[in-house]
């Protein structure tokens, strides 16, 4: 397995990928659906450091990407600890168990139930608000939480392993059929020199 | 199937659509929106009148049509529809043949084959009736034959009706009759009259006749019956008499059910009998009857089986009154006349309502137009195709309605494709590539294509999306979008009325877009081509759908939605709004479940369309209510009985008419009276007051059961035996118009008789009398029952007890009589008793100090009094005057008697022996007279005194004789009376001696007269002789006397006559009078044997009776008032003569005076002579009046008053064997008084 320690790294080795890619169209469709479900498949692996900011990278503009890493190192100092907030299991224990918060009373000073820690997604029509919202102000932490989920929400998500494999042995119906890559070199060569950061 | 066939699009309707047409032209039957009945079906109808039905005639009738029974059916043969309409009819029939049968109620099914076509003038389409043929139309009965069902009770109204029959004067055929009256009736060894009573009282189940069938081919006529046996005779056996029995006749006779005819063939029954009941209280009065019945049975059980024989009997009987009766036929209108005159009917009523509208843009679009409307009827669809292109062929288009929908519409490929290359080009996808940016990417649209396929509209082609990976690697795709179009809402309407066409991508039934789909590169290009409201799909599919809605409803002239401002279809409407002469349709669009769970039917030869829809009247809201008289009443007469509204509204008004004459009430409610029993029709009408609102009718029979007369027969009295007492008993009824029979059972074993009814409505009904008159033979206590049936069999039944005393006999010890020493007299005593039933012993006491002696009785004991003689004989010694005293007892102990005077007589000094006196011409024996021989002895100029002399020497024997001596020619004699009885023979001897050429002679005179000259006198004689000769003479008494002469008689010369030891015998004559085998009977003239007849001559015969007119008018016969009818004989102003047809001991005369002034009779004798005389009493219109006498030959019958007439007349004969004393010849002298002497 070739550990992937960074963005440039990866983006060093995408004409391998493509060439991969292009040899598997149906790994090809899936890798449109979560890349780096593909990349395991190709035998990278990248490096749990270096994941968060690849992810976002992929998906999102070099500076929706970089806010975001800000905003991740702002939650870790206010909560504490490290925290991943992309890991739901992770989030929940911070702000239920270790900050106990809960959203507030109603008129009735009765407590509705604690809201969902699952991350809001880009949705063709405007989305629902962030669960957490009704939190904000109960914590520090809050505020750059909500600040961190908006922004990954401005993009299309990767598919989880589930729709990954659906897509991968061709289960389902995808209207988007016989996936075609193409490497720009020129292309590459050119990003490398601008866009190393990213 | 969307091909079209080359239509630009095809409608396609279910017969579901016109059941709703239809269902929804019902409901606007009568709505004032566009009035008229064109183009509507009625929720109800009057049936015209007058119409034949089966040979009768309907007087009124009513049709309701519920909605739910209306139906469609599509009927490809004819090119159209078969409508369907459930009837509910009732018609009431004139003259039924039974009274169930006025009302004829049943379900039935009309059916109407009928084209779907373009109304006239119009591009609308519907069904048309203008020029439907009769014979398209049929009407069948969907429960059968109407009367099936009540069959049991037609035929039990028509056995009560022959019941009723019977009642009738003369009965009416066929007829059950009420009572049946025989007489000596034989039961093996007993002889009887009997009194039979069938029943129908249907008040009372125990005596109400029961009719059903067994089986189907079976009716059984259950009738109840009394049965009363009197007068019962039997050798060597005594009988209880009456005695009364129970049972019921049950006749079994083959049942036939023809076409149009009900029958029971009654000349084929069988006839049983039920077990045998003794008689009950109920019809008898007392159980009496009954009991003497069972004691009968057991006093003949060694015998007979009574109950075997009557049953025996009763079934012979029973069999000829059914074979009497024929064959019971009911005819009523056949299935299929029914079915014709409701076909008639309805067929005709179509035709005038002309069509019913299913499609009717232009009522919605008064500006629609297509190019042209062609329609055709498929085995399961009607197809309007319209705007035909070429090659077009509606007969190659096949039904294409999806299951559970009621209409499609396909629109052609042609069309759809014309739609879509218009929004790729008003779009700018006709020219590419043309590029995209999503997810901050630059995204081509390299090639796309978009066309119908099978289940979808189908958008194809291939995108890049640039720097899709590591901002280094473009990826190129080919999509494939396959949209589906939906309804929204689906099969329902927004709240503006519409619905709106949208899509949607098909895809992976399992793939939420949302979840799944749309991640990082995938997504792009999905948001691109096919989500989100900038991609290629919603740019160009909003445009097609937008006209493909609007291709529809220019089509088939439905609404759109188009929004105001942006100029957007927005919405559509499935169906022309408005469907003409009946309101709108609310048509909705259902999305096909087949090819996409959410989406319309699309094939790649067009779209699909199917929907649903409802028809709504423009009256809608008004309520439809049948209405419902009930499913009937019954009640009992003069009761009030509430005839309700079965249905009920606060909308409503109500009406009802009684049926019974009564007018029109308008109620809901209606307490009512019905005066007379009957089975009454009750017509109920209610009206809908909204806005389109109907007015229905319904009928119910209203039986109105029969109440029976109450009856009191009046109080108890006490009456002497054998006395004719008037019964009068009073009956009230509360049914006005009912008419009234009566009979009279007395409780004894005479035969029970009909009461005179009169009777009159009373302001509460109708009441009256029932007046009889009666004689019971014995004393005793007697219950009198007076049994009052009305017309229809109702019964009413009241007891009277009766006291009847003893009355003793009359006696007549007869006339004085003479008798005579030593000879034998009879003497005969005769009796009456009123008590006729009563029997006698009697004896005679002669008055000579000789005990009481028996005497023997000789008795007839029938009406109307016992009459007889008591016989004895006896001998008297001694001369003297005796009274003779007769005396009759009855079983009773009740006694009379009488007597007579019996004067003992003989000739005196018949042997000369008890001396002599002096006469002028000699001594002449006492006790005798002489004669003749005075002059004859001047004559010879013989001394006086030498012509009688007492032979003291020369004599017959003892000490003297009667000497004559004659002197010459002449005559010389004595005379003697002796009293004598007519009609007994005398025989007179006298011993006699001549001396000289005379002779000597014997005369005897039966008149009693002493002229020895009278022609009466019957002489003997002798001349001349040597010894003593007996002179004999013997004559038959025709007076109280008769006198002998003793006689010489000389013709010249002298001579001497000696006479001594005269007898007398006296013979009674005894010949009895021989009992005629066949004595006359009472017999009647009914002054109904003149039928009609108005008027007869002044002299007329009928039966034996002469009838003469006394005032030299005809006579006249007149009508009687009152329900049994009958025929009188006006009396005129100076009366009629009724000459008897024999010597009559009893004249009875049913008389009429409606003045109530008296009416008088006279019986008179042969010779004019009156013997009785009668006169009516009271005011009572009907009386009888009884003469009696021996020898009634005439009878004078007369009134003061106009109004009165002879009804009938009985004469009873007399009977001299019986010991009736009839007149006597002529030459016999009147009977003599008592005491003569």
């Amino acid at each position: 397995m070739e550990i992937v320690d960074s963005w440039d790294e990866l983006r060093s080795r995408s004409g391998d990928i493509a060439a991969a890619l292009k040899k598997d169209w149906r790994l090809a469709l899936a890798a449109g659906a979560n890349p780096f479900f593909a990349l395991v498949e190709l035998g990278y692996e990248i490096s749990p450091n270096a994941r968060p900011a690849i992810m976002d990278r992929l998906r999102l503009p070099p500076a929706v990407t970089k806010r975001r890493a800000e905003l991740r190192a702002a939650i870790s100092e206010l909560a504490g600890r490290a925290i991943d907030p992309d890991d739901t299991e992770d989030l929940r224990q911070l702000i239920f168990g270790d900050l106990k918060l809960r959203p507030y009373p109603d008129a009735r000073g009765c407590y509705p139930p604690q809201p969902s820690v699952v991350p809001p997604r880009k949705h063709l029509v405007p989305g629902a608000p962030d669960p957490l919202e009704s939190l904000r102000g109960r914590h520090a932490v809050i505020e750059p939480l909500l600040e961190y989920r908006a922004l990954g929400a401005t993009a299309w998500p990767f598919a989880d392993a589930g729709a990954y494999r659906a897509i991968r042995a061709g289960q389902t119906d995808l209207p988007v059929r016989n996936p075609r890559i193409r490497f720009k070199k020129r292309a590459a060569q050119k990003r490398a020199g601008g866009d190393s950061d990213g | 199937m969307a091909d079209t066939r080359g239509f630009e699009v095809v409608i396609a309707a279910s017969a579901e659509i016109v059941r709703k047409a239809l269902r929804g032209a019902w409901k606007s039957a009568e709505c004032p929106v566009a009035p008229g009945d064109e183009g509507r079906i009625p929720e109800f109808l009057d049936v015209p009148v007058p119409a034949n039905i089966g040979g009768y005639i309907i007087d009124d009738g009513q049709v309701q049509i519920p909605q739910n029974e209306l139906d469609a059916a599509l009927a490809p043969d004819v090119g159209g529809v078969e409508l369907v309409f459930g009837l509910h009819v009732q018609l009431e029939i004139q003259n039924p043949p039974v009274p169930s049968a006025q009302l004829l109620a049943f379900p039935i099914r009309v059916g109407a084959r009928t084209p779907v076509g373009t109304l006239p003038d119009s591009q609308d389409v519907g069904v048309l009736f203008a020029d439907l043929p009769r014979g398209n139309v049929t009407a069948t009965l969907t429960a059968g034959h109407p009367l099936a069902p009540i069959l049991d009770m037609l035929l039990s109204e028509f056995v009560h009706r022959a019941y009723e029959n019977g009642g009738a004067v003369p009965p009416v055929k066929p007829f059950l009759p009420h009572v049946i009256s025989e007489q000596n009736v034989g039961f093996s060894v007993v002889r009887m009259d009997i009194h039979a009573e069938l029943f129908d009282d249907l008040a009372n189940p125990a005596y109400r006749i029961e009719t059903s069938r067994p089986n189907p081919t079976t009716v059984r006529i259950s009738i109840p019956m009394y049965l009363r046996m009197f007068s019962i005779s039997a050798p060597l056996i005594t009988l209880a008499d009456p005695m009364g029995i129970e049972t019921r006749l049950v006749i079994s006779a083959p049942f036939e059910t023809l076409p149009g005819l009900y029958r029971a063939r009654l000349g084929e029954a069988t006839v049983t009998v039920d077990p045998i009941q003794p008689a009950s209280a109920t019809v008898a009065g007392s159980l009496v009857e009954g009991a003497n019945y069972t004691a009968n049975k057991a006093t003949l059980g060694f015998l007979i089986n009574l109950d075997t024989l009557i049953a025996a009997e009763l079934t012979n009987r029973g069999t000829a009154i059914a074979h009497a009766m024929g064959n019971l036929e009911i005819p009523v209108p056949t299935e299929a006349e029914i079915e014709t005159t409701i076909g008639d009917l309805f067929h005709a009523e179509l035709v005038r309502r002309r069509f019913i509208a299913l499609w009717t843009p232009s009522a919605t679009d008064d500006e629609f137009h297509v190019s042209d409307v062609t329609v055709r009827v498929i085995p399961d669809a009607l197809l309007i195709a319209l705007n035909a292109g070429a090659g077009s062929d509606i007969g190659a288009i096949t039904g294409f309605i999806p299951p559970g929908r009621e209409f499609a519409i396909a629109l052609s490929a042609v069309a759809v494709d014309r739609q879509i290359a218009k929004a790729l080009h008003d779009n700018g996808f006709d020219s590419l590539p043309k590029r995209f940016r999503e997810d901050d990417r630059d995204v081509d649209l390299n090639s796309l294509t978009v066309r119908l396929v099978d289940g979808a509209i189908r958008m194809e082609g291939e995108v890049t999306v640039i720097d899709a990976i590591l901002g280094s690697i473009d990826v190129d795709a080919d999509f494939t979008v396959n949209v589906g179009l939906h309804w929204d809402p689906n099969a329902m309407l927004d709240s503006s009325g519409f619905q709106h066409l949208k899509h949607h991508i098909i895809g992976d039934p399992d793939v939420d877009p949302e979840q799944s789909v749309l991640f990082w590169v995938i997504a792009i290009i999905l948001a691109v081509i096919s989500f989100g409201a900038g991609s290629v799909l919603i740019a160009i599919i909003i445009i097609v759908v937008a006209l493909v809605v609007t291709a529809i409803a220019e089509s088939i002239g439905s609404s759109m939605l188009v929004n105001g401002v942006t100029g957007a279809i927005e919405g559509i409407q499935a169906w022309p709004s408005d469907l003409a002469r009946i309101g709108r349709v609310v048509a909705v669009f259902h999305n096909n479940p087949s090819p996409d769970p959410d989406g319309i039917l699309i094939e790649d030869t067009g779209l699909v369309l199917e929907g649903t829809m409802n028809v709504v009247s423009s009256c809608e809201a008004t309520q439809v209510l049948a209405a419902f008289s009930g499913t009937g009443y019954s009640i009992p007469a003069a009761s009030p009985v509430l005839l309700q509204a079965g249905h009920v509204s606060a909308a409503a008004s109500y009406d009802w008419l009684p049926g019974d004459g009564s007018g029109v009430i308008a109620t809901r409610d209606k307490l009512h009276v019905y005066a007379d029993s009957r089975l009454y029709l009750a017509k109920h009408g209610l009206r809908i007051n909204q806005p389109g609102g109907a007015a229905s009718r319904h009928f119910a029979l209203v039986d109105v059961r029969n109440v029976p007369p109450a009856v009191d027969s009046s109080p108890d009295i006490e009456v002497d035996e054998g006395e004719v007492v008037t019964l009068i008993g009073h009956f009230s009824d509360v049914e006005p118009g009912d008419t009234h029979e009566s009979v009279w059972i007395f409780g004894d074993h005479q035969a029970p008789k009909a009461g005179v009814i009169v009777e009159a409505p009373d302001g509460k009904g109708v009441s009256g009398t029932s007046t009889v008159q009666h004689a019971w033979c014995d004393n005793g206590d007697y219950v009198v029952v007076l049994r009052v049936r009305d017309q229809n069999g109702g019964i009413g039944t009241s007891t009277r007890r009766v006291r009847v005393r003893n009355v003793a006999p009359m006696v007549e010890a007869g006339a004085d009589m003479f008798a005579y020493p030593c000879t034998v007299i009879t003497l005969t005593g005769r009796f009456t008793d009123p008590g006729w039933c009563d029997t006698h012993r009697a004896t005679w006491e002669f008055g000579d100090c000789t005990p009481l002696h028996p005497a023997i009785v000789t008795e007839t004991n029938t009406s109307p009094a016992a009459r007889g003689t008591a016989v004895a004989s006896h001998i008297y010694h001694d001369c003297g005057v005796f009274h003779a005293t007769c005396s009759v007892s009855d079983d009773d102990g009740a006694t009379g008697s009488d007597f007579t005077v019996i004067r003992v007589v003989d000739i005196v000094n018949a042997g000369f022996e008890i001396g002599f006196r002096p006469f002028p011409a000699g001594d002449v024996g006492n006790g005798w007279a002489p004669f003749g021989a005075l002059a004859s002895a001047l004559a010879a100029g013989v001394p006086m005194g030498a012509v009688f002399t007492c032979e003291d020497c020369n004599v017959h024997g003892g000490q003297r004789a009667q000497c004559i001596r004659l002197h010459g020619a002449g005559r010389g004699g004595i005379h003697q009376s002796v009293g004598a009885n007519p009609d007994w023979a005398y025989q007179v001897t006298v011993w006699a001696h001549v001396e000289g050429d005379i002779r000597a002679r014997l005369g005897v005179n039966p008149d009693g007269g002493t002229d020895p000259d009278s022609a009466a006198v019957k002489w003997s004689e002798f001349g001349p002789g040597a010894d003593w000769g007996q002179l004999i003479v013997q004559v038959t008494a025709t007076g109280r006397a008769i006198t002998v002469f003793l006689e010489a008689r000389s013709e010249k010369a002298a001579g001497v006559v000696r006479f001594d030891d005269a007898v007398l015998i006296a013979i009674q004559p005894f010949c009895p009078l021989e009992t005629p085998k066949d004595p006359p009977q009472e017999t009647c003239l009914d002054l109904k044997v003149f039928g009609d007849r108005d008027q007869l001559p002044l002299r007329i015969e009928a039966g034996g009776y002469i009838l003469s007119s006394l005032d030299g008018s005809p006579l006249t016969l007149t009508g009687l008032p009152g329900p049994g009818g009958g025929r009188a004989l006006w009396l005129g102003a100076g009366g009629i003569f009724v000459d008897l047809p024999w010597p009559a001991i009893r004249v009875t005369l049913e008389v009429f005076a409606s003045e109530g002034s008296p009416i008088y009779a006279v019986g008179v004798d042969q010779g004019g002579t009156a013997l009785d005389h009668a006169v009516t009493a009271g005011a009572a219109p009907f009386q009888t009046l009884t003469l009696a006498g021996p020898g009634i030959r005439r009878v004078q019958i007369g009134s003061k008053g106009r109004e009165a007439a002879l009804i009938r007349i009985c004469a009873t004969p007399a009977r001299a064997d019986l010991g009736d004393v009839l007149p006597r010849p002529a030459r016999i002298a009147p009977r003599l008084m008592k005491g003569w002497s």
